[in-house]
């Protein structure tokens, strides 16, 4: 089976980075599951949807010789998906923090409903940690325990339910750990 | 000695996992020495899509779930 193979603190980008990335070539991967997808999709015109579930599976159908950006709900399962493929050896891929919700806030094109999508986002409380996926138990605390460790119980909230304006700096540093490291 | 790492990022079954794993090297006296990975790019290093994952002397051993103790026992004896 697998060995060690170190890798490279992931690449974060924020909504407005990505849409200039996806005009210069880049394709978006949406790493959630289908009926998510089917509530709410991002309206770019270069996208494939690859659930985080699946991504074993299929990671070989991207390419590697393209600017790849991942994105999720909020940015916590992509990051994953992101480092898995730079363990399978792909250097040209990014992650999306803040994921679609952070995307709608910011007024980007989707395709359905944005406002009754982040309803249901803000009334399922497991949206926030992706729980739809196998691995959740493991990546809802990894979720929940970052946002809970780094900011205010009210910045933990907002970024779980995605309500509050984008301009709330305190809901950007929730929903972009890695923003400070890089 | 056995280097025996979990990777997990602080779940219930990784907990599991791990006093399990401490329970069977104890109960067969086998000297090891065990280190949980929280991280996510350190879990992530070594390709573990599913948690917990389990890697002995550098090498993934099991990955998703906690480990049946025969599957351990094995480990241990090998």
């Amino acid at each position: 089976m697998n060995t060690v193979r170190p890798l490279e603190e992931a690449k974060q980008v924020c909504p407005t980075t990505t849409r200039r990335l996806i005009q210069e070539g880049a394709l978006l991967v949406d790493v959630r599951e289908p009926n998510e997808v089917a509530r709410l999709a991002f309206d770019v015109p270069a996208i494939v949807n690859i659930p985080l579930s699946a991504l074993e599976q299929r990671w070989s159908e991207l390419p590697k010789d393209r600017e790849l950006v991942l994105v999720c709900e909020v940015g916590s399962r992509s990051l994953k998906a992101t480092y898995y493929l730079q363990y399978q050896g792909f250097t040209q891929v990014s992650n999306m923090e803040g994921g679609i919700q952070k995307w709608v806030r910011k007024g980007f094109p989707v395709i359905g409903d944005a406002n009754e999508a982040l309803a249901v986002m803000e009334r399922a409380p497991g949206g926030c940690c992706g729980e739809s996926t196998p691995a959740s138990g493991a990546q809802a605390s990894a979720c929940c325990d970052n946002t809970a460790t780094r900011s205010s119980p009210r910045a933990a909230s907002a970024c779980c339910g995605g309500s509050t304006p984008a301009a709330n700096p305190l809901a950007s540093a929730c929903c972009a750990p890695a923003m400070e490291a890089a | 000695m056995k280097e025996i790492k979990v990777l997990g990022t602080g779940c219930a079954n990784c907990k599991n996992t791990l006093a399990l794993i401490d329970q069977v090297a104890q109960a067969t006296g086998v000297e090891v020495k065990l280190e949980k990975v929280e991280d996510l790019r350190s879990i992530m290093s070594y390709g573990v899509m599913s948690t917990p994952g389990v890697v002995i002397d550098g090498k993934v051993v099991h990955a998703g779930g906690v480990p049946s103790r025969d599957k351990v026992e094995q480990w241990l004896s090998a």
